[in-house]
């Protein structure tokens, strides 16, 4: 296997990856798109309240900047910035299709050296590369959900929504896959909670992680701050895991029922807490994409990546991503492992041992 | 102080400094002299200005008025009409200087009071204003008129220039009355200026009007000045002569430009008094004038004449005709002088050479080809007639030109072929055969590239027959051993069963020109042979002929030795073949005296004749050279070469031609024939493994591990050799089994061998293989670049350079040219070494081994390989389908199989492969890439899993890792069960982003290597 020759030793998926939409508080027109791990320092930053903010954000007068919307679960800070490079290029971008690009090149004119020269940014332009770039086929298949913060972006998003629901902008590709959209206006006007479309989780928004509240311009955490900067939400997950394979009850594969020796491969489990199942990594993988076709109705499928299904042991809902992340945390992640289980050693005081 | 500090005043430094301002500021001289003819300011500001104009004035007020305010008037406006004047004023310039003084000092009060009027009533408009009238006044008629109008008006006029120059000019006046001089330096210096651009006297001037200035109004400072000046004088023999020079010079400028000027010459005038009878002899005073001035006088002249014209002054007729005496040269004419045919003839040939750069000229060549050959083009008779006054010019004259325009210095290198060996090899090698092979091959290969002229279609072709990549690749590879070199020896044999050497070594021994001839391009020899049949011998090919002698070509080479010795003995004239499109004259005139001679040398010269129609013209070229010129020189230009061969076709006896033409047609024939009965396909399956092996290997492949992919590709390559030359294709194959069958394959196998020759530009025959070659370079760019787009940028750029060196006339058009490019970048974009090499060495050879044989069979069915590649689809489209068509049909049809085959040779890389096959099979090979994933084995240590689990754990993928794994026999897709091409980088990132598998290149968008994810 020649796959190892990575001398780049992986990490595990981020505890957070977003890509953000900044906008201006005086001057809506403004917008600005980013990436980063940390939203709410990345803001800070933005805002001038932290050193390292980006100079097109750096006009005193368009301060402050707030972070409308962001899209979250990247599984790599190569991931994000493909995402970010993307929305920020929607007429060069190949990830859109050539027909929808096009339509976005159509009025650009061209610099000196002959590029394109960046569409300017519209809201109503980059919420609609965004739905576009949700949906597309190189990040249809990431466990990505979109945050809004902001009503009025999230309600351009849904009239987006519209269009492509009619115009099936890329959406369409990925059969009845599409985007979790979050929103949290922080206002109890807003919706709290979300119109998730496909998916069923929405768990990540909830207030109740508390770790990084730094500066928690409102009432306690919402919005971005509100946002699980570490592998808090998954930690019972990570937990559940580590007992297994402390104890090794791993047992056999849910999916081929092969005998699984610890350490002598990839083994991914259920995330539902009350659920052990173990199993190999392809063989959850493929397990999940036969119930993928099985709920699209398509005789066959030649992806690779599942999106979600149901464990075979507990039939509730898994998310591969969270699995993942678990499962590269779990392998990858030692000391984050540690970190998130001291805390869960003070409270449940019940795994001294992490791995 | 008034009337004497006035006559000074007026004299030097006032008047001078406000025209200069005048001028000056004016920007325009012509302004700045309409402002100063409107004189009236300048008399008020400096006296000096009232003494210019008012000197002229004078004459004509002296000649007409005595008055002094009329004298001011019109002394603006008489300065106006100095230019027709100036003459009189010259003659008249002592009473002048005499009466200027009387009439300055007079003037000088009454100006004045009029300047400050001037300047109350007109401030800026004054100016304006009197820049209207000064043209009028340089005419002459204008000013009297305003004289009359004029003085009622003048008081203002005067007022507004006093207005915007008195103030300074005042100062200056004060400042100037002390230094008369300097001012007046200053003062004239800004007036030669102004002059200058007229014609080099204008620096004379300058000195004069100081000395004047100087010098009240004696004639004395005038000899002085003639003294200063008289360095550009003294070439005159009188300093009469230099001041009157000056005096014609200046009123020329004067009139031309302004009229500040005409009054220093005025003044000049004055003092010079007699210009007028000197201004006959201004024109030899130009000439007189030093070289090192020459040049500056020249252009000087010629903007006076300019200037003149624009004018239309009667002084400035005669500087007029000073320009027409001195030819005024740009310094592109200067720089381009040398590559100037210096006789008429050279003229002819000078506007041919253009001719030739220009896509119009290559059309125009190519159209009188067609016109020669049975395809007429479209403007057969035009081309022709011009071809032929071409020739009869170019015949006598062009062994003078040593220096090629950069063009045709281009094509000759393009030309050129390039042996490669160590000095030994060549030296032990009879460089004389080799040269011979070159010419051969270039003839025969070329003979459709060689027409440089041809340029546009046969461009075209070589493109179209890169595109054909399998072929050309396969040959490429194929002529060459696994070490990469070139299969030589068969080429030694080839030379000495032909006797070769023979014609070589006479050719050696006439002259050293014979050899470099023969090294010259195939164009070069083709413009040889046009230039035989003409009788015009050129001698720059010499420099051009450097080329080394590379496989193809020497491979044609043997065969147009052979075809050389019978076309000498034959026919020295250049056959040219009326039939044979314009493209393929050359291989087609080569053929008919080649057949004689191949026929009887030739083993199998029927068989092998097919290569040979396109050595035959290169034989008849060295025949040219041998026979006619030993100091041949190359022509000025291919096109006109290809003209003269042209020419000489259509001149040449009938008789000639017509055997030629039978022979051609014959051989042509014949080609066909071999074409039509490719040699059997050897019989691969048959073969042991070893056989096998050793048979990829001699095309140049790495070994592949499945048998059926080794037959596979054994097969397209020998469909590629039979394709390109059916004799050969069996040989390609042949080559390494068959070595010791007949004469026949061994000159196969040279012709292989030397097929791996780096001519590109011959690719023309090739041409087929050339657009194969190229569209699989494109594919390949777009296919397996990513990797190397930051590296392939560079590496692109590098590329189409050498691709459009390599085919420089084929660069003709821009298409072509771009479409060349392309695929070179693309090649350079291939991330291997090994694909590039094999790229390239498979264009190298390809050429050659196709061009032969497929110009043969060609041939035969049409005019020449080289149309049928490029257009050859109307033109001949049974060849076209059978060489051309046929690559491309593998490439369609067999695109399958190739790419498998590519698949399974290890070495190819995906450049290669992707080519071929993409589109249709992309969605076949992106199952089996899912599939090789899927199924790999899992792994067993979590650190190093494998890339289904990478992949299911959003692992960003590194493609060229997973390429490579892909590629990798027995892990990848060949476990698969996947047979196409491997897959590229390119394909593999297209299948991430469907999978939505995050994918990056192994090095940053900087070239670093990557530290994290």
């Amino acid at each position: 296997m020649s796959t190892t020759t990575t001398q780049i030793q992986p990490k595990p998926i981020p505890a957070l990856y977003t890509v953000y939409i900044l906008r201006s508080q005086p001057r809506h027109a403004s917008l600005y798109i980013g990436s980063t791990p940390h939203p709410p320092r990345r803001l800070s930053q933005h805002n001038g309240l932290a050193k390292g903010g980006a100079y097109r954000t750096s006009k005193i007068s368009l301060r402050p900047w707030n972070m409308v919307c962001l899209v979250s679960g990247f599984p790599s800070m190569i991931a994000a910035l493909k995402f970010e490079w993307a929305l920020n290029n929607p007429h060069k971008s190949l990830h859109i299709p050539a027909e929808k690009r096009a339509e976005a090149v159509k009025g650009l004119g061209r610099r000196k050296t002959g590029h394109l020269k960046r569409p300017r940014k519209s809201l109503v332009g980059v919420m609609e590369a965004l739905r576009m770039l949700v949906g597309v086929r190189s990040f249809g298949r990431w466990p990505l959900r979109v945050h809004f913060f902001e009503e009025d972006v999230w309600r351009v998003w849904e009239r987006g929504g519209w269009k492509a629901k009619s115009g099936g902008g890329g959406v369409g590709e990925l059969g009845d896959l599409k985007v979790e959209v979050v929103t949290d206006f922080g206002s109890p006007t807003a919706p709290q909670g979300a119109g998730v479309i496909g998916m069923g989780e929405e768990a990540e928004n909830d207030p109740h992680d508390d770790d990084d509240g730094d500066d928690a311009q409102d009432e306690n955490k919402h919005g971005i701050y509100a946002l699980p900067l570490d592998y808090a939400p998954i930690k019972d997950y990570v937990a559940k895991s580590q007992e297994i394979w402390e104890f090794e009850r791993q047992g056999s594969c849910v999916v081929c029922k092969e005998a699984m020796v610890a350490g002598r491969g990839l083994y991914a489990i259920c995330p539902n807490t009350s659920c052990e199942a173990v199993g190999h990594l392809d063989c959850w993988s493929r397990c999940l994409l036969k119930q993928e076709t099985r709920r699209m109705k398509i005789d066959e499928g030649d992806e690779i990546l599942p999106v979600k299904g149901e464990c075979p042991k507990c039939h509730g809902e898994v998310l591969w991503g969270d699995m993942m992340k678990e499962l590269t945390l779990r392998i990858r992640g030692q000391a984050e492992v540690e970190k998130l289980l001291k805390k869960k050693k003070r409270r449940r005081a019940a795994k001294g041992k992490e791995k | 102080m008034a009337h004497n500090d006035t006559i000074d005043i007026i004299s030097s430094s006032p008047e001078f400094p406000d025209i200069s301002v005048l001028v000056a500021k004016a920007a325009s001289k012509k302004s700045a002299l309409r402002t100063g003819s409107n004189a009236t300011p300048i008399p008020s500001d400096a006296v000096g200005l009232g003494t210019f104009t008012s000197a002229a004035s004078i004459w004509h007020l002296s000649q007409v008025m005595d008055e002094e305010k009329p004298t001011k008037n019109s002394s603006s406006r008489p300065a106006k009409e100095t230019p027709a004047i100036a003459t009189s004023v010259s003659t008249v310039a002592v009473e002048v200087s005499a009466t200027t003084t009387t009439a300055v000092s007079e003037e000088k009060p009454g100006k004045k009071p009029r300047k400050p009027r001037k300047k109350k009533d007109e401030t800026t408009a004054a100016v304006d204003e009197n820049a209207p009238p000064k043209p009028p006044a340089r005419r002459g008629r204008p000013p009297k008129q305003k004289d009359v109008e004029g003085q009622p008006a003048l008081p203002k006029s005067k007022a507004t220039k006093p207005a915007a120059k008195p103030r300074a000019s005042r100062k200056k006046a004060e400042t100037v009355s002390k230094h008369f001089a300097a001012s007046a330096h200053a003062s004239t210096a800004d007036p030669p200026e102004e002059p200058s651009k007229n014609p080099a006297a204008s620096k004379p001037p300058k000195p004069i009007p100081v000395q004047n200035i100087d010098e009240p109004v004696d004639l004395e400072p005038a000899a002085r000045r003639r003294l200063d000046w008289t360095p550009p004088p003294d070439d005159r023999p009188p300093p009469a002569a230099g001041n009157s020079s000056v005096v014609k010079e200046l009123p020329s400028s004067t009139t031309a430009h302004t009229e500040p000027p005409v009054a220093f010459g005025k003044l000049l005038d004055t003092y010079g008094c007699e210009p007028e009878t000197i201004q006959p002899s201004e024109g030899t005073k130009g000439n007189v004038l030093g070289k090192r001035k020459l040049i500056e006088m020249v252009a000087t002249t010629t903007t006076t004449n300019t200037a003149t014209d624009k004018l239309t002054s009667p002084e400035t007729s005669p500087t007029k005709p000073k320009a027409p005496k001195k030819k005024p040269r740009t310094i592109t004419d200067l720089a381009t002088a040398a590559y100037r045919i210096q006789d008429p003839v050279d003229d002819s040939i000078s506007t041919v050479a253009p001719k030739q750069d220009t896509l119009l000229g290559y059309i125009d060549v190519e159209d009188e080809d067609a016109a020669v050959k049975p395809g007429g083009a479209k403007t057969k008779a035009v081309s022709k007639k011009p071809a032929k006054a071409r020739v009869s010019k170019k015949k006598p004259e062009p062994r003078k030109q040593l220096l090629l325009s950069p063009h045709s210095a281009l094509r000759q290198v393009s030309g050129q072929n390039f042996v490669f060996g160590t000095s030994s090899q060549l030296v032990t090698e009879d460089t004389d055969l080799l040269r011979a092979l070159h010419e051969s091959m270039k003839t025969a290969g070329n003979a459709q590239e060689s027409d440089p002229f041809m340029s546009s279609p046969v461009k075209f072709s070589n493109i179209a027959s890169r595109s054909k990549m399998g072929n050309n690749k396969l040959w490429r590879v194929g002529a060459r051993d696994e070490d990469g070199d070139l299969l030589d020896l068969e080429i030694f044999d080839l030379t000495e069963a032909v006797e070769v050497p023979e014609d070589v070594v006479q050719q050696a021994d006439k002259p050293a020109v014979d050899v470099p001839e023969r090294e010259a391009s195939p164009r070069k020899q083709v413009e040889r042979e046009a230039e035989r049949a003409i009788g015009i011998f050129s001698s720059d090919p010499v420099a051009t002929e450097r080329l080394t002698i590379t496989g193809p070509e020497t491979l044609i080479s043997t065969l147009s030795i052979k075809g050389k010795e019978s076309v000498r003995r034959t026919t020295k004239s250049p056959p040219p073949n009326p039939v044979a499109p314009p493209r393929e004259r050359t291989p087609q005139r080569a053929r008919p005296p080649s057949r004689d001679s191949l026929s009887s040398r030739l083993r199998s010269p029927q068989t092998e004749t097919s290569p040979r129609p396109t050595t035959p013209p290169r034989v008849s070229a060295v025949l040219d050279l041998d026979y006619d010129f030993d100091d041949y020189e190359p022509p000025p230009s291919n096109q006109e070469h290809y003209q003269l061969l042209e020419q000489s076709q259509k001149t040449s006896p009938s008789k000639t031609q017509q055997r030629k033409q039978q022979q051609q047609q014959q051989q042509q024939q014949q080609q066909q024939q071999k074409k039509r009965d490719p040699p059997p396909r050897p019989k691969y399956e048959v073969f042991t493994d070893a056989q096998l092996s050793r048979e990829i290997a001699s095309y140049g492949f790495k070994p592949i591990k499945k048998r059926a992919a080794m037959i596979r590709l054994l097969e397209q390559c020998w469909e590629s050799k039979t394709g390109a030359a059916t004799g050969k294709s069996t040989g390609l194959g042949d080559n390494t089994l068959q070595e010791g069958t007949g004469s026949l394959e061994p000159a196969h196998r040279s012709i292989n061998s030397v097929a791996v020759s780096p001519d590109r530009g011959r690719g023309q025959t090739i041409q087929g293989a050339h657009m194969q070659e190229a569209r699989a370079g494109i594919k390949m760019a777009a296919s397996a670049t990513k990797r190397p787009r930051k590296k392939a940028a560079v590496a692109s750029a590098s590329a189409p350079r050498t691709s459009t060196m390599e085919n420089p006339p084929k660069a003709a058009t821009a298409a072509s040219t771009s479409t060349t490019t392309a695929p070179l970048p693309a090649l350079s974009a291939s991330t291997s070494k090994r694909q590039r090499r094999t790229s390239l060495s498979s264009i190298r050879p390809r050429p050659p081994i196709l061009e032969i044989p497929d110009s043969d069979i060609d041939i035969s069915d049409s005019d020449p390989f080289a149309s049928s590649p490029p257009v050859s689809s109307p033109d001949a489209s049974p060849p076209a389908s059978q060489l051309f068509s046929t690559p491309e049909k593998h490439h369609q049809d067999h695109k399958h199989d190739l790419a498998a085959e590519m698949s399974l040779i290890t070495d190819c890389e995906e450049s290669l492969l992707d080519m071929t096959s993409r589109t249709p099979s992309e969605a076949d090979l992106f199952k089996h890439i899912t599939e090789a994933i899927t199924t790999a084995p899992r792994t067993t240590n979590p650190s190093e899993p494998s890339w289904h689990e990478k992949i299911l754990m959003y692992d960003p993928i590194i493609l060229e890792e997973l390429t490579a794994w892909l590629n990798t026999a027995g892990k990848g897709l060949d476990r698969v069960g996947w047979e196409g091409c491997e897959a590229g980088t390119e394909e593999v990132r297209r299948w991430c982003e469907s999978k939505g598998v995050g994918w990056v290149w192994r090095e940053g968008n900087r070239g670093q290597v990557r530290k994290r994810f």
